[in-house]
């Protein structure tokens, strides 16, 4: 499997509206060799609709089944997301009847169980869930987990923030601190790490939390690209 | 052992008496303006489904505890300690997540380590930096007081300040700090400890991360 991280990032991390947040998670499956995407959010206090919308790469079909059967109910994914702040793998040991016919209906229509989800708890009152499958053994795909398990989690974040972008615009908006700033200067002068702490007067962990913490504001996967953006958008002038 | 647990998970006779320990700890040992109703205590970060990770003895009495919160969301640090933050900006990370009430059990366990700290208090930081390393964090973030800071750091605890120190009402001199939670941050807890080996980890979502 590809790194969903890069993938995501490098492409798009806004969305204007639903329909490219879902070409995004359909652009995700096809380039990043999953099963499937998903991504719900609720308890937004937006003044139009519910405050709820669920994206994903399911079928329609199986979308029908699920709203006809009213499974957010019972679906146990969003219910994990719902009342825990840690991601979670789709096993659920000794599931009930009425989960295992969920499950095995799904697989009915091509849903892998082998599923991650990362919740999101946002500062609205919001509550987000982005999830991947993949058909790959229970060995890779646990070995998958361990190894990407922090990109994932970031991959999420960045997926629910361009969809808070959708109803909240102010969202978009990338504040670097005089620190971060003055960091990511050095970086985008090709300065290597240990080169800014000495430079700064800073210990290199704290460099590194710096570019860690611009990297998230600006949903970038990795230092070069968040120089590449904040150059893009004026944040820093790499020839100052 | 550690149980790592969120409130729909966790046993209620255990949680009642994290909530009872709380209000002791922090309403009537320390005096803070916290939220106590029949006999524990309680606040708005509960209301969210922070993960609870607990020290408990064989016989289920809880020994120490404390609340993770994710930092993308309401937290501590950035809804009532602002005030420390000074010119930093806010943490707002999938990747950091907050511990807050961290408490000790007094009258359960005296027995300290070579360094003099409570051996209840090194097993829940030890389990604190278990669980945030295997869950995928790069840090954590804390706010705590002049004493608590001296027992983090001869727990072995890797850290740094964050923004600025500010005195509160209860005169205390109080900080933010980013902690460190990777293989050299565990090592050290361990060898402040003087222990070999790791705590003992039960619940739900220890089982999950460790799915095999």
């Amino acid at each position: 499997m590809k790194n969903l991280l890069g993938l995501f990032a490098e492409t798009q991390t806004t969305f204007q509206d639903t329909g490219q947040a879902e070409t995004a998670l359909e652009d995700l499956k096809q380039r990043g060799g999953l099963s499937d995407a998903a991504f719900l959010i609720t308890n937004l206090p937006t003044t139009d609709g519910d405050g709820t919308y669920a994206l994903s790469t399911y079928s329609k079909e199986w979308h029908k089944h699920y709203i006809a059967r009213s499974y957010l109910d019972i679906d146990p994914i969003v219910q994990n997301a719902l009342t825990r702040i840690t991601p979670f793998s789709w096993e659920i040991p000794n599931p009930s009847s009425e989960l295992k016919k969920f499950f095995g209906e799904a697989g009915e229509f091509g849903i892998s169980a082998q599923g991650f989800s990362v919740p999101i708890r946002g500062i609205r009152g919001d509550i987000g869930v982005f999830s991947i499958s993949a058909d790959l053994s229970p060995k890779d795909w646990l070995d998958y987990r361990k190894e990407m398990q922090s990109e994932i989690m970031l991959l999420g974040y960045y997926y629910y923030m361009a969809c808070l972008d959708i109803d909240f615009p102010e969202n978009r908006d990338v504040v670097l601190s005089p620190r971060e700033y003055d960091i990511l200067s050095w970086a985008a002068k090709g300065k290597a790490t240990f080169t800014i702490a000495e430079i700064l007067s800073l210990s290199p962990k704290t460099i590194e939390h710096y570019l860690a913490s611009s990297r998230v504001k600006l949903r970038a996967a990795n230092t070069t690209h968040a120089v590449a953006k904040a150059v893009r958008w004026g944040l820093i002038d790499p020839l100052g | 052992m550690i149980v790592a647990e969120h409130y729909s998970d966790a046993n209620p006779e255990l949680l009642k008496q994290m909530f009872r320990l709380r209000a002791d700890a922090f309403g009537t040992r320390r005096g803070w303006q916290v939220s106590v109703k029949n006999g524990k205590e309680c606040d708005q970060f509960d209301e969210i489904n922070p993960l609870y990770l607990m020290c408990v003895d064989d016989h289920g009495e809880l020994l120490a505890s404390l609340r993770l919160l994710q930092t993308t969301g309401p937290h501590m640090l950035a809804d009532v300690f602002h005030d420390l933050l000074g010119d930093e900006p806010l943490l707002r990370s999938p990747l950091i997540w907050e511990s807050t009430r961290f408490c000790v059990n007094k009258n359960a366990s005296e027995i300290r380590n070579a360094g003099g700290v409570n051996a209840v208090t090194c097993e829940l930081l030890e389990g604190l930096c278990t669980v945030a390393n295997k869950s995928g964090l790069h840090n954590l973030v804390s706010v705590y007081d002049v004493f608590m800071e001296r027992i983090l750091r001869r727990s072995g605890c890797i850290f740094q300040q964050y923004g600025r120190t500010v005195r509160y009402d209860d005169g205390l001199k109080t900080k933010a700090g980013i902690f460190d939670v990777n293989e050299i941050a565990m090592m050290s807890i361990r060898r402040a400890a003087a222990k070999t080996s790791a705590p003992r980890f039960v619940g739900k979502y220890w089982s999950d991360l460790n799915a095999a």
